[in-house]
């Protein structure tokens, strides 16, 4: 079977068919097959550098649009029992050596954490399926640098930011953020961050943001955001804060904001009062907006599993109304747990 | 239906009854003749098309001499009208590049493909020549599942990869037997320099 005297139209059927592992092995065969492989057009829905389901490994996952099972390339060892299954080579790129293990619709190249070394092999494979990086979810440990990494120019195309782990330090986040130079659609921060963090404007400027545990976030964070929808959980924010943000709104030009919940521990609820008598609001009119607002935010399933949207209900809630007619809402749980606001770009949902 | 069941005949095997159903007769580059339904003949477009401009009645299909197909031998024939017989009447894929290629292999085809690589070879040469997108389908699929699991070496072996160096050297001589007066320049140039001109005219 000599691949090579098929038809360029034959090849690219076979192209096609090949699962992603058997077309980066086919690329390593020579320059002219890297080269074919190159030249198919590849439809790629997810391109991640992730995390795996055990988060004990980083690892760079691609979907196509005709496999139903994605295909990752881990940066770390398969499992003892299945070990023995695997085939093995070794192949240098640029200069590298890895040593690939080959599994089901899966590649191994042992443990390693330098970005240098990693993002070889991912531009390598983004390069040869002529596709970019669509997002990150990372754990700065099993990272030798986040600096390294948020510069290196694959990263710099990501929409979609995930910060996971069990810590993370506050000049950690901000490397992470202030080297991301595309827009983000989402940035959400798991992992609890250890100290004061500079203001990071690509953060507070995604489209959606969400920090599970947002002790760290600050009035400067919160009033220079930018962002569509804010999800902020376990908060140390004031009432004050809360109220400037609100002022600020209805002061400012801020077209983008549609929504931002805050929670807060049990031992930092907020007096609903005080907020309510600070702000010169009025009692829904029904004649000016719906009972219920819909969130139509991702996050949505962090505050309710599997969820897509939220209702709010706003029978409750304080309305403003601002000089460009935009009209805004604020609402405060009964037990000062929650601060909701909600900007209603369409009056009747 | 099975492979050794499908209504594909060598002449010499058997004969087939001419019934009101048409059946044209193809002849391979080795001379070995086959009887083949209209029906199936719609599942290649080359031949459909081919058979359409002939406009050949039941009475020419018998007394013409068989089409020949030039560059595919019997034993390859055997296997795409084979093919061809068992999937006649069924849709052919369009193939626009909108929907993701998702193919499996049926049972049929799959011992109909049991034969050697370079058989196989030449059965998608045949496919893709008689534009028969199923069969060109299936057998692709074929021979990527052969890549499963492979390491680079072990692809190199089951698709007979040329080096890097053998591509090279593999261009390098199909440059030289495209163009010899390209060659005799220059050789005719490094001479001239060697008797110490500056010019080549």
């Amino acid at each position: 079977m000599k691949l090579q005297k098929l038809p360029c139209v034959v090849f690219r059927v076979i192209s096609q068919l090949l699962d992603p592992t058997s077309l980066i092995c086919l690329s390593f065969c020579s320059k002219n097959m890297k080269e074919k492989v190159k030249m198919n057009k590849y439809t790629v829905v997810n391109r991640y550098f992730t995390l795996d389901s055990t988060k004990i490994m980083q690892m760079f996952c691609l979907k196509f649009v005709n496999s139903s099972i994605p295909f990752y390339l881990s940066f770390g060892d398969p499992k003892k029992c299945i070990v023995r299954k695997f085939n093995r080579f070794n192949h240098t790129i640029n200069g590298i050596t890895y040593n690939f293990r080959i599994g089901l619709e899966s590649m191994y190249v042992g443990k390693m954490s330098d970005v240098a070394v990693m993002f070889n092999l991912i531009e390598y494979t983004l390069n040869l399926f002529r596709t970019s990086l669509e997002g990150i979810r990372i754990e700065s440990k099993f990272l030798s640098s986040i600096q390294q990494l948020a510069t290196h120019p694959s990263v710099q195309t990501v929409r979609f930011v995930f910060v996971d782990g069990e810590s993370l330090a506050a000049s950690k986040l901000f490397e992470l953020f202030n080297n991301l130079n595309s827009p983000l659609l989402k940035a959400y921060v798991f992992a609890p961050v250890q100290g004061e963090v500079d203001l990071v404007p690509s953060l507070f400027g995604a489209e959606q943001v969400f920090i599970k545990i947002s002790r760290w976030v600050r009035k400067e964070h919160l009033l220079g955001s930018n962002s569509r929808f804010i999800l902020l959980r376990e908060s140390n924010l004031k009432e004050d804060v809360l109220i400037s943000f609100v002022k600020q709104w209805l002061n400012g030009t801020d077209t983008r904001l549609e929504t931002m919940l805050v929670y807060f521990p049990a031992v930092n609820k907020i007096d609903q009062e005080r907020i309510r008598a600070s702000l010169d609001g009025h009692p829904w009119n029904p004649e000016k907006r719906s009972q219920k607002f819909l969130v139509e935010a991702s996050w949505s399933k962090e505050i309710v599993n599997g969820a897509r949207a939220l209702w709010s209900d706003c029978e409750e809630g304080l309305d403003f109304e601002r000089n460009d007619g935009l009209l805004g809402t604020v609402i405060v749980s009964e037990q000062g747990r929650g601060f909701f606001f909600h900007v209603w770009h369409k009056r009747f949902h | 239906m099975s492979v050794e069941n499908a209504p594909v005949v060598d002449v010499d095997e058997a004969a087939i009854p001419v019934e009101k159903k048409m059946y044209y007769r193809f002849e391979s580059n080795d001379k070995k003749e086959f009887r083949v339904s209209e029906l199936a003949i719609q599942q290649s477009e080359t031949l459909n098309r081919l058979v359409e401009a002939m406009g050949y009645t039941s009475e020419d299909v018998e007394n013409k001499p068989a089409i020949a197909i030039e560059n595919i031998d019997g034993k390859t024939l055997k296997l795409v009208f084979q093919w061809c017989e068992h999937h006649k009447g069924e849709a052919i894929p369009v193939d626009d590049g909108s929907v993701p290629k998702i193919v499996e292999i049926p049972e049929f085809d799959a011992k109909l493909m049991d034969i050697d690589n370079g058989l196989l070879f030449k059965l998608i040469w045949a496919a893709d020549y008689l534009n028969i997108v199923q069969l060109l389908n299936v057998s692709c699929k074929k021979v990527a599942n052969m890549a499963q699991g492979k390491t680079p070496a072990q692809l190199r072996r089951v698709y007979l990869l040329p080096s890097d160096e053998e591509d090279e050297a593999a261009k390098r001589a199909a440059q030289e037997a495209q163009d010899p007066r390209a060659r005799e320049v220059e050789e005719e140039f490094e001479e001239r320099k060697r008797q110490g001109g500056n010019s080549f005219f």
